[in-house]
């Protein structure tokens, strides 16, 4: 048993009206399925924010950040977590180009 | 018509950021151009912060209709002015007397335009394009009564128990 | 063909005189607009660049819309300007948005040429096919936005749109920018000191004339389908927090220029975020004519400077705030503020203080050298007086940042030179180079200098499709495939935030043969891309430019980052070398960053093979 820290970054601050939250995790989990923890816990779908309804990436509105390294939304179901984990749920990069 | 079943453009000041696309399309709805100097849609941009687009009011004693020294302005029913070219000579006494600024003459034909809410077209296409829903085409009770709704929602809705 | 003018004006400031010019329509199919009309007409004006000096008579001043302009099109208003640049002393270039694009195309207009020198400051005035050089004597020392007023109350119509330098550019600094309608500017490469050298102040504008579309009832379709898309996912962080929203996720990963780019993350992001801009600082939201999106915030100061009124994006914010050690928004406001009416570059002008902040608190310049000023990071009115002086090149301390951080490194040597951030003489933006490696492979070589929008190659950084820490060859394509669209996108002229719209660059070549009637499929569009890019580099080329310069600066090599999160990150010289070896494959140069013969001829560059291509 141990905890994933989840932190939010710009709309998920207003989604979750807070600016981070725990889950508890019993050992590895997929990604996904953190995901589908914080939708239990938020009341809404947190995934459908990461992936569109046929399941594209949608790269150009969100970002998870994991452990310090940027989630490849392409491979959201490869990605696993642990306990002591650090998530970041946040919008995508907004440059000038 | 009654004239309280008129329908009017109105223009939410808070949504308004002055992008000016009613006024390209407008000038396509009405003259099959692109040229916002031909445009019934006036986008009124105060710097630093106030964008807001307006057009003919639908007035209910309209100043431009008896200001017209050759009686070439007639109000609808609808409320839409008319301009009847044959009489119109270009003096742009209307122009002047519109206390909206509404009204302007055409750059080539010389004679004065104003908003027909794209009767042609049926429904304002400045309203149908606008993409942040700044203009609403309404009564002026609707666009009250809506005025009051958001008043309320923003002042009261957090304090008054049972509200959302 | 519609959409284009078919003619440009040619000003001749010595002798007071103007021309028309007609462009063709193999101008336009092979180069389309804007960054590839500028790209072939200052290589035709300048045959012999390295001989020019910038800030002469010598040098021209190009501007280009392109065949959108003046169309509903999406986000289509915008204009560029066109030089040797005096900061860079290679190919100058910079797109402004806002009404000047499409009022100077309804004026008939796709471009205008400055060549020569005005003997008093004058300014251009453009009334559809009416010019006239006015004298501005009136108006010199005046703010840009000063400037703006004081013209159209002179020629009595409002409708006039302005794009102006103010004191900066009149004093030939070399961050000066161009402004036009207060918040909007053509910002790097010092295109402001050009038009100050030549004693031009303003160009106002005003169009009457319908702009012709060859499908007009099928533009206005697409748009409305265009529009549509523009309202959803892909641009929400423009609408809602703006670019600003940046500040936590680069500081998050390790990304967020700080200190002189000493560290990837700021103690004070949260302080200066775009979700404490919005809630504390925002005032409106506005946009560009013609934008269905709206990503302009407005700020206004509060405490401190109370009324100061600035429009903030995440560059600006991020060079004068973190990049300062500055965690306040009020003094960033103000300082936006000061660079928008005397008229510098944000970006520059960050840079450049943050590199005089390391100086100053490593004892390599003294406070004798900055006019008394306390200048340590950190410190918001030293922050301020320092703008102040750069942009009116007051004092030692405004005459030494008023070159650049390159030249001002140079100057005071002592080992400063190690940690200006720039290459080729432009100051690097906002994104750390150690922790975002494609994005600092993109700037590297980028045709106007240390320039992330001519690539957008953060983007596989940011979206954890490669290692950010790490290079390898395969990242060359990747700049060159970011390079070829943006070049599109520049020559359109549409803006880039539009770019999770477009489903494919079939669809920009869809919207060109709408405006214009002339044929074009995604294969010549993104062709013509490459031609323009190869044009501009062979510019570059005749001033000097080769593998040597396409490196960042030292910092990235050697400091590796302190951040807990990206821990040691640093660039290896191995690693980069085969990428940018892998990059001048893609592009078909040598391994010295030219372009060959062969790769110039397949582009139908053939003056250029001859002029500047190598054996392969």
């Amino acid at each position: 048993m141990g905890e994933v820290q989840v932190e939010f970054i710009g709309r998920f601050r207003e989604l979750f009206k807070s600016k981070n939250t725990i889950i508890e995790v019993g050992s590895e989990i997929s990604l996904l399925s953190l995901l589908k923890k914080l939708s239990e816990k938020a009341g809404f779908d947190v995934v459908s924010h990461f992936l569109g309804s046929s399941g594209e990436p949608m790269e150009e509105y969100s970002l998870i950040i994991l452990n310090g390294k940027a989630v490849n939304l392409r491979r959201l179901s490869e990605y696993v977590v642990k306990p002591g984990d650090r998530v970041v749920l946040s919008p995508s990069v907004a440059g000038g180009g | 018509m009654e004239s309280r079943l008129r329908k009017v453009i109105v223009c939410d000041p808070d949504k308004c950021n002055g992008c000016r696309i009613c006024e390209y399309i407008c000038s396509y709805a009405s003259e099959g151009v692109m040229n916002i100097k031909k445009s019934r849609m006036r986008v009124v941009r105060i710097e630093p912060f106030l964008n807001v687009a307006v057009t003919c009011r639908k007035c209910e004693d309209p100043v431009c209709v008896k200001a017209c020294p050759r009686d070439a302005l007639k109000q609808k029913p609808n409320g839409v002015i008319v301009v009847d070219e044959n009489k119109c000579n270009g003096c742009g006494w209307c122009v002047e007397t519109c206390p909206f600024g509404v009204i302007r003459l055409h750059l080539d034909k010389r004679k004065a335009i104003i908003c027909d809410y794209c009767e042609k077209n049926g429904f304002p296409q400045c309203v149908e394009y606008c993409p942040k829903e700044a203009l609403k085409y309404v009564t002026l009770d609707q666009a009250a009564r809506e005025s009051s709704k958001k008043a309320v929602k923003l002042l009261m809705e957090e304090t008054v128990i049972g509200s959302k | 063909m519609k959409g284009y003018a078919g003619k440009y004006l040619t000003v001749d400031l010595t002798r007071g005189k103007t021309s028309i010019g007609r462009v063709e329509e193999s101008m336009a199919i092979n180069y389309i607009g804007g960054y590839g009309f500028g790209a072939r007409t200052l290589y035709d004006m300048l045959p012999n660049p390295a001989q020019i000096d910038p800030l002469s008579p010598e040098n021209v001043l190009i501007w280009w819309t392109g065949p959108l302009a003046g169309t509903i099109s999406t986000a289509g208003n915008k204009y560029s300007v066109f030089a040797k640049s005096p900061l860079t002393g290679i190919f100058g270039f910079g797109i402004s948005s806002g009404l000047f694009a499409s009022e100077l195309k309804s004026a008939g207009w796709d471009g205008i040429f400055f060549t020569g020198r005005s003997e008093k400051p004058s300014y251009l005035m453009i009334d559809d096919d009416n010019v006239e050089l006015r004298d501005a004597s009136h108006l010199w020392g005046r703010t840009t936005w000063e400037t703006e007023e004081m013209i159209k109350e002179e020629l009595g119509d409002e409708s006039f749109t302005v794009a102006s330098i103010g004191p900066a550019g009149e004093k030939m600094v070399r961050l000066a920018n161009i402004t036009n309608e207060r918040n909007r500017q053509v910002g790097r490469c010092g295109l402001g000191a050009v038009m100050g050298s030549k004693n031009l102040k303003a160009v106002a504008v005003r169009g009457t004339k319908d702009v012709e579309v060859f499908d007009i009832e099928g533009l206005v379709r697409f748009i409305a389908d265009l529009n549509e898309r523009c309202q959803g996912p892909a641009t929400e962080k423009y609408r809602i927090y703006g670019t600003p929203a940046n500040i936590l996720v680069h500081n998050k990963l390790g990304c967020l220029p700080s200190y002189n780019f000493q560290r990837g993350t700021f103690e004070y992001a949260e302080e200066v975020s775009g979700e404490m801009m919005l809630k504390t600082h925002v005032k409106k939201i506005i946009a560009c004519a013609g934008c269905p999106i709206a990503c302009d915030h407005v700020n206004q100061a509060r405490e401190a400077y109370e009324g100061a009124t600035s429009s903030v994006d995440y560059e600006s914010l991020a060079l004068l705030g973190p990049n300062c050690g500055i965690g306040n928004l009020d003094i960033i406001t103000k300082a936006v503020e000061i660079c928008d009416t005397l008229g510098v570059d944000t970006i520059s002008a960050g840079n450049v203080i943050g590199w005089a902040m390391e100086c100053y608190e490593k004892g390599i310049l003294s406070k004798d050298e900055t006019d008394g000023i306390d200048l340590r990071f950190g410190n918001g009115e030293a922050l301020l007086e320092a703008l102040k002086r750069l942009c009116l090149k007051e004092g030692k301390l405004g005459s030494l940042l008023a070159e650049g951080v390159r030249r001002a490194s140079q100057i005071v040597g002592r080992g400063s030179e190690k940690f200006a951030m720039h290459c080729k003489g432009l100051e690097w933006a906002a994104y750390e180079l150690r922790s975002l490696q494609t994005s600092t492979l993109g700037f590297a070589v980028s045709n106007r200098g240390a320039d992330y929008l001519r690539s957008g190659s953060y983007q596989v950084d940011v979206k954890g499709q490669v290692d950010r820490l790490r290079l390898d060859r395969s990242r060359g394509k990747i700049v060159y495939d970011g390079e070829n669209i943006y070049a599109i996108i520049d020559s359109l002229i549409i803006c880039k935030f539009t770019r999770g719209i477009f489903k494919s660059v079939d669809e920009f070549a869809k919207l060109y043969t709408l405006v214009t009637g002339l044929s074009m499929t995604g294969d010549q569009i993104i062709k013509a891309g490459e031609r323009i890019h190869n044009l501009a580099r062979c510019f570059n080329v005749k001033c000097g430019i080769s593998r040597k310069d396409d490196y960042p600066p030292p910092r990235a090599f050697e400091d590796p980052l302190p951040d807990d999160v990206v821990k040691g990150a640093v660039i290896k010289r191995e690693e980069y070398d085969e990428a940018l070896d892998g990059y001048y494959e893609c592009r078909g140069w040598s391994r010295d960053g030219i372009p060959t013969k062969r790769k110039l001829l397949e582009l139908g560059l053939n003056k250029e093979a001859e002029e500047v291509g190598v054996e392969a």
